[in-house]
């Protein structure tokens, strides 16, 4: 009897579950024909929060399905790794950054089919997003760093366009009670533009040389070498160690801080000066999250006295790719949303006014400039500068470079002073092996 | 039995023996993730590893001082917390909910609290070190300064733990050692000392096992609080290796020094096991 009820129980069950599966999936079937879903892998950032928005309205207009998968940054290039060579399908576009071009160059679909590309900069594209004479990404926002500086405490005329003017200026705003920190910056891997590398090319430096070559087969021809022992580099180095330690302008635990501690002081009032992408500009000027929000301006990098140029810049850009590996109908509707974003008057102008971000379509930003003189303001401090480079190496053993040297120069400027240049000659010896296994 | 061992079995095998020897595999090739090639090379992976001068001169010293510290500090307060609650006293049970707090608290928030507390802007601690008149410090800028805060927050969320099962362990010692020694006139420390300690080895050895085993794996906090900066100084072994496979994308060595790692850990384990096993036939 009872092994009767277990009987009838399981076939109950299994008709139950039998029977709502099929449903199920009839239901479901008819609703897949007809929708199309795309899948987005992005970082939570108030730039791509924009690019998604208008992404949304393309999906509305187009009956397509947008399913939005947020990753953080701290993990986004070992998951997104993970996924691309694993041929994983969380993923039909994703966020890719100028310096993983070379990294995920061959997991990538080319979209160099993508029309709204032919009305960017070339320099944004080459090196960091080509892979085999192919476009690997398709930019959404250009991303230049520069200075924010307090308009309530520093004119137009006053900021300083030297090292020495910094120190000065800072100490007197900090002497006259103004301000408790003249600079705040990112230093901690993986921050350090924000501090040593905006210096280091300030200061007629860079990373590798011959300097400003980004091209992998040039670097292979001088021997992957790293430059962070040159003496542009070592006094640069110094620089921060002297800041910290000596002139007292920057927060002690700077060495520490990541982009977001130094945003934070910032945007509290306890900094004159910060170094960011524009792209923060949105951010900085948000009476919700800012005190400084209204009295903040931009201005190019202070050079240093190694300078080699008036001024220096670096340009590139954030893109959304395309996995390789996806279905071929997925790969048009994604290129079709790509180019409709950059194609879109209205989604790059609000781009701009939302972010602070440059929108990469150059007949935008040829309007930009007639009618929006704080665009003009952001281009003199950038773009415009008499020296234009990329920000990053195109290698695929780029992140272990990167990191190795930024470890250095903190491991500098938080030791002896004298110990800086031997401390950085170690780091370039390491940079230099990692850089030829490439 | 097979039936009922295999879906255990079967889990066992996919999700931890097949994952190992994949690693394993790894650790013997030249595999990153954007060149997936695989060639075979032997124990170069190892070599490279055993030579570097930051995993022998840093992670490691790093680990175990983490290990000492962090096991010896939580022992030593979940003891001194269990002792002092095993009493009735007023608020008793308020207090013993409170004590187990931190156990409750998810290792990363507690990460993320203290290092806020420890920001050298913002944080609490300088605040309560202005407020005394003394200068405020850049707490995480320094080796020592970065590793005695990871130290203290497992500290603190370990305590608990050690609490409870020590407590456990009090409530059922003997009572009759104890109130012959009273009358034998020995004080509260030479009681404490000469019977409850002896009585207690047996727990406090499989508490100290356990937690050093899982002191060695440590992750979540130290990732949290330092991301082993700055500059490298407080990386521990899992970090190390969590570096060199997902930050480096050098799948091949951080395989390499997962496999090392394991080895150390199956040693120092296999140690205090053998102790644990002596501590116990002498507590019989």
């Amino acid at each position: 009897m009872s092994e009767q009820r277990v009987t009838v129980n399981r076939r109950t069950f299994l008709r139950t579950v039998g029977g709502g599966l099929a449903l199920g999936l009839g239901a479901a079937a008819p609703a897949g024909a007809q929708q199309m879903d795309l899948k987005i892998g992005y970082m939570p950032h108030p730039i791509h929060e924009n690019s998604i928005k208008w992404m949304k309205v393309w999906a509305t207009e187009h009956k397509v399905a947008l399913t939005l998968v947020p990753t953080s940054y701290e993990v986004y290039v070992e998951k997104m790794t993970a996924n691309l060579t694993s041929r994983g399908g969380q993923y039909d576009v994703i966020w890719h950054n100028d310096d993983w071009g070379q990294l995920w160059g061959r997991y990538l679909e080319p979209v160099d089919d993508v029309p709204a590309i032919k009305k960017m900069s070339r320099f944004l594209y080459e090196p960091p997003f080509v892979w085999e004479g192919k476009d690997t990404g398709v930019a959404f926002v250009e991303t230049i760093g520069t200075f924010f500086y307090r308009t309530d405490l520093l004119k137009e005329s006053e900021f300083p366009r030297t090292w020495d003017n910094l120190v000065k200026t800072c100490q007197r705003l900090q002497k006259d009670g103004k301000v408790k920190w003249g600079f705040a910056g990112g230093m901690k891997y993986p921050h350090g533009w924000f501090t040593f590398f905006w210096s280091i090319w300030a200061n007629g430096g860079d990373l590798m040389l011959p300097i400003h070559e980004r091209r992998n087969e040039e670097l292979g021809r001088h021997g992957w070498k790293a430059a962070i022992a040159e003496p542009e580099a070592v006094q640069a180095v110094e620089f921060w160690w002297d800041n910290i330690k000596t002139h007292k302008i920057v927060p002690p635990g700077q060495p520490g801080y990541s982009r977001d501690d130094a945003n934070a002081i910032f945007m509290a009032g306890d900094a004159a000066i910060t170094m960011a992408d524009t792209t923060l500009y949105g951010k900085f000027n948000d009476p919700k999250q800012s005190k400084v929000a209204g009295k903040i301006s931009v201005a190019s990098f202070p050079m240093g006295p190694r300078a080699k140029f008036k001024s220096i810049a670096w340009r590139d850009a954030w893109a959304w790719a395309i996995p390789s590996h996806i279905d071929p109908a997925k790969k048009k509707m994604a290129k079709e949303l790509l180019n409709w974003i950059n194609l879109n008057r209205e989604a790059q102008v609000d781009l701009w006014k939302t972010t602070g971000g440059f929108p990469p379509n150059e007949e935008v930003q040829k309007e930009l400039i007639k009618t929006d003189a704080v665009f003009r303001k952001f281009r003199a401090a950038t773009v415009e500068s008499e020296k234009i480079i990329h920000g990053a190496f195109y290698f695929a053993r780029w992140p272990e470079f990167f990191a190795t040297g930024i470890d250095h120069m903190v491991k500098a400027v938080t030791g002896p002073r004298d110990a800086i240049k031997p401390t950085l000659a170690e780091g370039a010896k390491m940079m230099s092996e990692i850089a030829a296994r490439s | 039995m097979l039936a009922l061992i295999l879906p255990a079995l079967v889990i066992l095998v996919a999700f931890q023996i097949v994952p190992i020897l994949i690693g394993a595999n790894a650790s013997f090739r030249s595999w990153s993730l954007f060149n997936p090639q695989k060639t075979f090379v032997g124990l170069a992976n190892y070599r490279r590893i055993l030579a570097d001068p930051l995993f022998y001169g840093t992670v490691l010293p790093n680990t175990f001082l983490f290990m000492l510290a962090s096991v010896s500090g939580g022992l030593l307060a979940g003891l001194g917390l269990a002792t002092l609650i095993n009493r009735r006293f007023r608020g008793q049970r308020l207090v013993r909910t409170a004590i187990l707090l931190p156990l409750m608290v998810p290792p990363v928030v507690a990460a993320i609290m203290i290092t806020w507390m420890f920001n050298d802007q913002f944080g609490i601690a300088n605040v309560i070190l202005e407020a005394l008149g003394l200068e405020p410090v850049a707490w995480l800028v320094s080796r020592w300064t970065s590793l005695a805060i990871v130290i203290g927050t497992d500290i603190w969320l370990w305590t608990p733990w050690f609490t409870l099962l020590i407590l456990a362990a009090l409530q059922t010692l003997p009572v009759e050692p104890h109130e012959a020694a009273r009358m034998d006139g020995a004080g509260p420390w030479q009681v404490f000392r000469n019977i409850t300690l002896p009585l207690l080895r047996p727990v406090l050895m499989v508490c100290i096992t356990i937690r050093t085993i899982d002191a060695f794996r440590v992750f979540d906090i130290v990732w949290t609080i330092t991301k082993g900066g700055p500059a490298r100084s407080t990386e521990v072994f899992s970090i190390y290796a969590y570096k060199q496979a997902f930050v480096y994308l050098n799948f091949d060595l951080g395989a390499a020094a997962s496999m090392i790692g394991a080895g150390i850990i199956m040693v120092v384990g296999g140690v205090l096991y053998k102790v644990l096993s002596y501590v116990v036939e002498v507590s019989r």
